[in-house]
């Protein structure tokens, strides 16, 4: 069992960390609509931008050349390249009229899918060289699938090939679809593909409704090495191994201890992965003999001390009840109460009574990044939390 | 708290905390905005965003109701009102705290329609600032102390009328 030492506590900062990414020793965070670009593993800051005028939603460094891609709710992506003096940073106009929510390079570092709230659409980017411009082109779902449009931030590459793309949406619909790209795409990587033939931009190559129960997916991730295979992380809480080609759900999962979604999925080995989200912990699964997801370990010690402390609260609670009935009270009654009666001005925090651990999310896990053997997560509370495994 | 509102009251908690799971998600109807979309007119916007509601009724006085969302929570509270005096002080009470709604961030200024006594609205801008485990403690507080607030009150009342009464009635004794 992993103890509370082996997770250390990295950063903590003002606002919300709603993404970050870590590749080749730089670490890129946002900060509401400023990104912030630190060395990893010293944390030193080298750079910070403020390309957006509104929230950054999604952060990827390209694993290839370092490229660092924003996405961000003011319909723009920004693409920072690294040089000699620092980054360039390069404008995408998406042509979407919708937030941009999700962005990911592909692994040689060509090209970026970006997901989008408007009319349900994924755009494909590259940059041109002939017009020295990025060039986004849109990707349409089927329209039985279009009534408003509702792509969430659930979308992978094919590990095998680099070029199909699964995301999921709001309606819980999983949808493969070939970003094929003649000028930078190499057709003998798709040979032996199981999704089909033929691979040209846009087609759609499945489309299922993963438990057909209509919960959103919030993550999908291909398995490394069976891309036949996705595992998929919905709202009801639940991980589910697909069959993607064949639509079938292998075997589905619920994290018993907490019951709460998760957002993100990150596979450590061919068989592991972490799952992390609304239950502030990251949490390590394995798939066994391909056919069924077990629960392996909590990643984060503290939550089990906190759990027990909790438990042990409501009994302490429930004997002094009778004694604290007034002090306790209800804070806003009482300030109301105190200002009528008293004169009394006093600020009113419910969060106030905090047992904050340094090490450990007090707040939902937004992101989670793996690299040889340390998992790094980003909270909604500020933190970046660094774990052994 | 009583035993027999326990159980109504960890219901509701327990449903609160399976509800709480708000993220940010920004407008896919309206661009540039990012709005609580459980308070968007349902006939006009995408379906998918909001989760089915849940009810929980304690007895014909007493209920809750419980709307999710992928950003936002409403919760609507019918608080017990056995006679016309306890109604003309839940009524006063309510109002009293909805004026003053900007002090609670998470209450609503008006209940969501006339079934229910106040209604709080909780969007992802409240559980990425305060601990959602410690909101919904706080609602779960509210409901606690509400019903034990009103009959105080109610027995204040009987008690002063009684006393006006008494010392109204005092002149005509011979």
């Amino acid at each position: 069992m992993v103890n509370n030492n082996l997770s250390k506590l990295l950063l903590s900062l003002k606002e919300p960390i709603r993404s970050f990414s870590l590749n080749n020793n730089i670490l890129a965070l946002s900060q509401e609509e400023t990104l912030l670009i630190y060395t990893y593993p010293k944390l030193e800051l080298i750079g910070s931008f403020k390309e957006h005028d509104k929230r950054i939603t999604s952060i990827d460094i390209c694993q290839a050349d370092g490229k660092i891609l924003t996405t961000s709710e003011d319909r723009t992506c920004v693409v920072y390249a690294p040089g000699r003096s620092g980054y360039t940073t390069s404008l995408v106009v998406t042509r979407f009229l919708k937030s941009i929510n999700f962005g990911k390079w592909n692994q040689s570092g060509g090209k970026f899918f970006i997901c989008s709230a408007d009319m349900g659409q994924l755009g494909v980017c590259y940059f041109d060289h002939e017009t020295n411009w990025w060039i986004s082109k849109h990707i349409s779902p089927s329209p039985t699938h279009l009534s408003g449009g509702s792509l969430t931030q659930g979308a992978s590459w094919d590990p095998e090939n680099d070029v199909l793309v699964t995301f999921g949406d709001n309606f819980g619909n999983l949808t493969t679809v070939s970003t094929f790209l003649k000028k930078l795409d190499d057709k003998e990587r798709l040979k032996g593909s199981p999704y089909g033939e033929k691979f040209p931009f846009g087609k759609i190559l499945k489309e299922s409704m993963p438990n057909a129960n209509g919960a959103a997916i919030n993550d999908v991730a291909y398995l490394p090495k069976d891309s036949s295979k996705v595992v998929i992380l919905q709202n009801d809480g639940s991980i589910t191994l697909f069959d993607n080609v064949n639509g079938t759900t292998i075997t589905r999962v619920f994290d018993s201890a907490s019951g709460k979604p998760f957002n993100k999925i990150e596979f450590i080995s061919a068989t592991e992965f972490i799952v992390a989200g609304f239950n502030d912990a990251p949490l390590l699964y394995t798939i066994e003999n391909g056919s069924s997801i077990k629960f392996l370990k909590n990643l984060s010690g503290a939550s089990k001390s906190n759990q027990t402390a909790k438990i042990g609260g409501q009994q302490a609670g429930a004997e002094e009840e009778e004694e604290q009935q007034f002090a306790s009270g209800i804070q806003a009654l009482k300030m109301f109460k105190d200002m009528d009666t008293r004169g009394k001005q006093q600020a009113y925090s419910p969060s106030s009574s905090s047992n904050d651990e340094t090490n450990v999310h007090v707040m939902p896990i937004t992101d989670i990044s793996f690299d040889t053997d340390t998992l790094i997560s980003s909270g909604l509370d500020g933190k970046l939390i660094e774990y052994s495994i | 708290m009583s035993q027999s509102l326990k159980p109504y009251l960890n219901v509701v908690e327990s449903s609160l905390e399976a509800c709480i799971n708000l993220t940010n998600f920004p407008s896919q109807e309206v661009e540039r905005h990012n709005r609580p979309e459980i308070e968007v007119d349902p006939s006009r916007q995408s379906a998918e965003l909001l989760y089915q509601p849940i009810h929980i009724v304690r007895n014909e006085f007493e209920k809750v109701l419980i709307e999710p969302s992928v950003n936002s929570l409403r919760m609507s509270i019918k608080i017990k009102q056995s006679d016309e005096i306890e109604k003309i002080l839940v009524h006063k009470f309510t109002n009293f705290l909805e004026q003053r709604s900007d002090s609670f961030a998470i209450l609503r200024r008006k209940p969501i329609s006339e079934e229910y006594s106040i209604s709080f609205l909780i969007t992802n801008k409240h559980t990425e600032t305060m601990k959602s485990r410690e909101l919904v403690k706080f609602i779960i507080e509210f409901m606690e102390e509400v019903d034990k607030e009103v009959s105080e009150m109610k027995l204040f009342l009987n008690a002063r009328a009684r006393f006006v009464a008494e010392q109204y009635l005092t002149e005509f004794i011979y």
